[in-house]
């Protein structure tokens, strides 16, 4: 049997000598895992970045090990580590760097992130450091308009989709809304077929009975985010006669499929008129400023899983009437913890991740790791993006993070403000703040 | 210090299990939200506490005897069971609370690759024992808030080895009446395990209910499940028991854990078995608020479901967690009932008066402060 390769690991001696082994290994398994010749080369390129990095930087005699992952619509080449002295500044958005300046081996860091599209940073106590590449897969184009204009059913059953079903989904998704509620990740069908299949999204869809089984009258989908949440998107729903009865009966097999999961809640923002209120609670709205000038409210729905137990969360003063304010409003039982540097060292360079959403004009901002370059690294980032013409910039802040917590002051003097709390969206409570100056 | 390799050490089917995290203590919840008293109304709890005659002997339980172990297969009180229901006490077999029973039948007829089949809107340990042990739990949708006996059936195949059957069923306190429960045995003809699971049974007075050791007679495939937990107010003590053919206890004494069930809770159910004063007035309390409750909560406009148990069903017009800390904070605790697969449901036990009374002011007062709104709009 034929079965789709979906791993290969190597482990090696941080050598330069056998750099060869590991171009060929991140190259060959890009293209094993069906990625075209081109991004399999910026695949090698990362690859032999960081290898040269971690060879210039590591003590003698240490190990790597390099996986390729293959998650179908994308690929993931993960080196783990042991390290003390990991700078992984070239992973900004803004890090620039030359080798005039004596720093070599962070401008190959810097070109093995401008070769993938994302990229992540864990560190393991004491001194593992995992560092993920993603580059995304290439899909051919598909014609837009092969959706059908409307659906009619005469009844209908919801089901998890078949493949087929997700591709008829997709363009019907595709066909009736817009990016801002349709996303653009979700309108690319065989890329939806992927992720469904990569377990990286759910998907429900009510589809017709007897000779209409084949049709779509609507859908919901979700993925998971951090440790404990769920987004979802929908209900999108293409039957306008049997609408509501649909959207319904979505968001109860929808719940009911998440309900004894280990997440606590779920919430959403790309959602649309036929999402039925009594079953969610609302976290607020974030104003954003649209590229032809006008402004859009946009509105946060959430639906807790389980009972709140309560927790504790991480803090400075300055957020805490921003916390109370929220917290007596969404009745949450918190117990908030005051945080802040008071001396103790910090590493030099500090790194922030960064997420575009064009249709929205938007961007999210997250901590990766903390450097003593924090707020200059921050300024220089809304600096770029701001050139860039985004218009809305955030930044998700994790209060279940004691270091994150203490970047609070630094935030509010950068212009950020707190517009929004996504309850146990990361380790804890997940701030939004949002650059408004 | 060495790592430890956890995940080639963790079987599969425990790295997809979550964890049940029971709630936290009281006082804590009390802290957390706010609240100065608290009515429990989220477990099914006797409000009138154990018998009294139990309470006098955990009243006198001699702290002494806290150094000697139990009677490891709970002797006196299994021999006394026998006497009331006219079996051998060798019928009958103990546990941690009715919980620990569920596991005791799973382990001595599953193997790998079998199955069990129970509702999808039921009691969750059957389901979560089978899973985290590795076996299939094939949920079978209710229907019309019943367990739905034509679609078990045809879930069964030859790896199928227990069907529970909650009866009544909590949390919709419907049950098969002893027709319906016949017929179901004829049909699987004894070739699989079927747990009547009788939590709730002394709160039935329909005549038409099954009584499971009866029907044990004819049914050696029978096994029955009782509890102390409920009726018997003793649930912080721990001990349930399950009943069934002589033959068929024997395999399911092989992984029994013995010694499982303290000595206070063996002293205060030989005192509390023959109270059937205190099983009546229980039943007149949870008859005359069930009532109250059911009629309140329908002049609020309120789909109820109030069949047998000492429960209700309601259905909120909002998201049954965001009513859960809402009625917390106002020192009422219900179960939100999403994780049984009922969004926008909860679950009240019935209580004393005071705290029945409290929980429809405490939820007069939220709906009336919940702003209505159209399709795709969500209040805030």
């Amino acid at each position: 049997m034929n079965t789709l390769a979906r791993k290969a690991s190597l482990t090696l001696d941080t050598s330069s000598s056998l750099t060869s082994l590991v171009l060929d290994f991140a190259e060959n398994s890009a293209k094993a895992f069906d990625m075209t010749d081109g991004d399999a080369s910026r695949i090698r390129l990362a690859g032999e970045e960081v290898f040269g990095y971690l060879c210039n930087t590591a003590k003698a005699g240490s190990e790597v090990m390099i996986e390729a992952l293959n998650n179908l619509y994308s690929i993931e080449i993960r080196f783990t580590f042991k390290t003390g002295s990991f700078d992984p500044y070239a992973f900004n958005l803004t890090a620039f760097v030359s080798p005039d300046e004596g720093q070599t081996e962070n401008l190959g860091l810097l070109i093995a992130s401008r070769a993938v599209d994302r990229f992540s940073i864990r560190y393991n106590h004491p001194h593992e450091v995992v560092l993920s590449l993603v580059k995304d897969k290439s899909y051919p184009q598909w014609p837009e308009d092969e959706g059908r204009a409307g659906v009619s059913l005469k009844d209908f059953v919801t089901k998890r989709p078949d493949d087929e079903t997700v591709k008829r989904f997709v363009r019907q998704g595709a066909r009736h809304y817009t990016e801002r509620i349709f996303p653009a990740p979700f309108r690319v069908p065989p890329r939806m077929v992927d992720m469904v299949i990569q377990g990286d999204c759910h998907m429900l869809v009510a589809c017709g009975t007897g000779i209409q089984g084949g049709e779509v009258g609507g859908g919901i989908i979700w993925r998971l985010v951090g440790k404990g949440m769920i987004e979802f998107y929908g209900p999108y729903i293409f039957d306008r006669t049997l609408g509501s009865n649909i959207a319904i009966t979505l968001i109860d097999g929808f719940l009911s499929a998440i309900a004894k999961t280990d997440r606590s809640g779920a919430y959403a923002s790309y959602t649309t008129d036929d999402l039925p209120a009594e079953y969610f609670e609302s976290l607020g709205e974030i104003g954003y400023s649209l590229e032809d000038g006008c402004k859009q409210n946009r509105g946060f729905v959430y639906r807790q899983l389980k009972e709140d137990a309560g927790s504790h969360v991480w803090a400075s003063r300055k957020l805490e009437p921003f916390l109370h304010n929220v917290y007596d409003r969404l009745f949450l039982p918190r117990q908030i913890v005051s945080t802040s540097f008071e001396g103790e060292s910090r590493a030099p360079h500090s790194v922030l991740s960064v997420e575009f959403d064009r249709p929205h004009s938007s961007v999210t901002i997250r901590p990766v790791w903390d450097g003593e370059d924090y707020a200059e690294n921050l300024a220089g980032h809304v600096q770029i993006l701001r050139q860039e013409g985004l218009k809305n910039i955030f930044l998700d802040l994790d209060l279940g993070v004691p270091w994150q917590a203490k970047l609070i002051p630094a935030l509010f003097d950068s212009g950020f403000k707190p517009v929004l709390l996504l309850p146990y969206a990361g380790q804890a409570d997940v701030v939004v703040f949002q650059h408004v100056r | 210090m060495v790592s430890v390799p956890l995940s080639d050490l963790i079987p599969d089917y425990i790295k997809r299990f979550e964890a049940y995290v029971p709630s936290k203590p009281d006082a804590e919840l009390m802290k957390l939200y706010g609240c100065s008293r608290l009515f429990r109304l989220n477990n099914n709890e006797n409000p009138l506490g154990p018998p009294p005659g139990a309470q006098e002997i955990i009243r006198r339980f001699p702290p002494m005897k806290a150094s000697l172990y139990p009677s490891g297969d709970v002797y006196f009180v299994r021999n006394k069971l026998a006497s009331r229901f006219s079996l051998d006490p060798d019928q009958f077999l103990f546990g941690n609370g009715a919980n620990e029973v569920i596991a005791f039948v799973i382990k001595a007829f599953c193997q790998e690759g079998d199955n069990i089949i129970t509702a999808d809107r039921t009691f969750s340990v059957y389901e979560w024992v089978a899973e985290f042990s590795g076996f299939e739990a094939r949920l079978v949708p209710i229907k019309d808030f019943a367990f739905d006996d034509e679609a078990m059936l045809k879930a069964i195949d030859g790896r199928t080895k227990i069907i529970f059957v909650c009866n009544p069923n909590n949390p919709t306190g419907t049950y098969w009446n002893t027709d319906k429960m016949v017929r179901f045995l004829d049909t699987v003809g004894g070739r699989q395990i079927v747990v009547i699971d009788e939590a709730y049974c002394e709160f039935v007075s329909k005549s038409d209910y099954p009584d499971g050791m009866k029907l044990m007679a004819e049914y050696p495939n029978v096994v029955v499940f009782r509890t102390f937990s409920k009726m018997y107010g003793l649930a912080g003590l721990r001990i349930g028991y399950l009943v069934g053919n002589p033959e068929v206890v024997d395999v399911i004494r092989r992984t029994c854990v013995v010694y499982s069930v303290n000595g206070v809770a063996q002293d205060a159910v030989m005192a509390a078995i023959d109270d059937d004063d205190h099983v009546a007035r229980t039943r007149e309390l949870v008859r005359t608020e069930k009532t109250y409750l059911a009629s309140k909560l329908r002049a609020l406009g309120l789909e109820v479901q109030a069949a047998e148990g000492c429960y209700v069903m309601v259905r909120l017009p909002m998201s049954d967690t965001l009513a859960y800390r809402k009625l917390m904070a106002r020192g009422v605790m219900v179960r939100s009932m999403t994780g049984f697969r009922f969004p926008n449901w909860i679950r009240v036990s019935i209580g004393r008066h005071d705290a029945m009374k409290a929980f429809i002011e405490a939820l007069s007062a939220i709906l009336k402060n919940t702003a209505r709104a159209p399709s795709g709009r969500v209040p805030s």
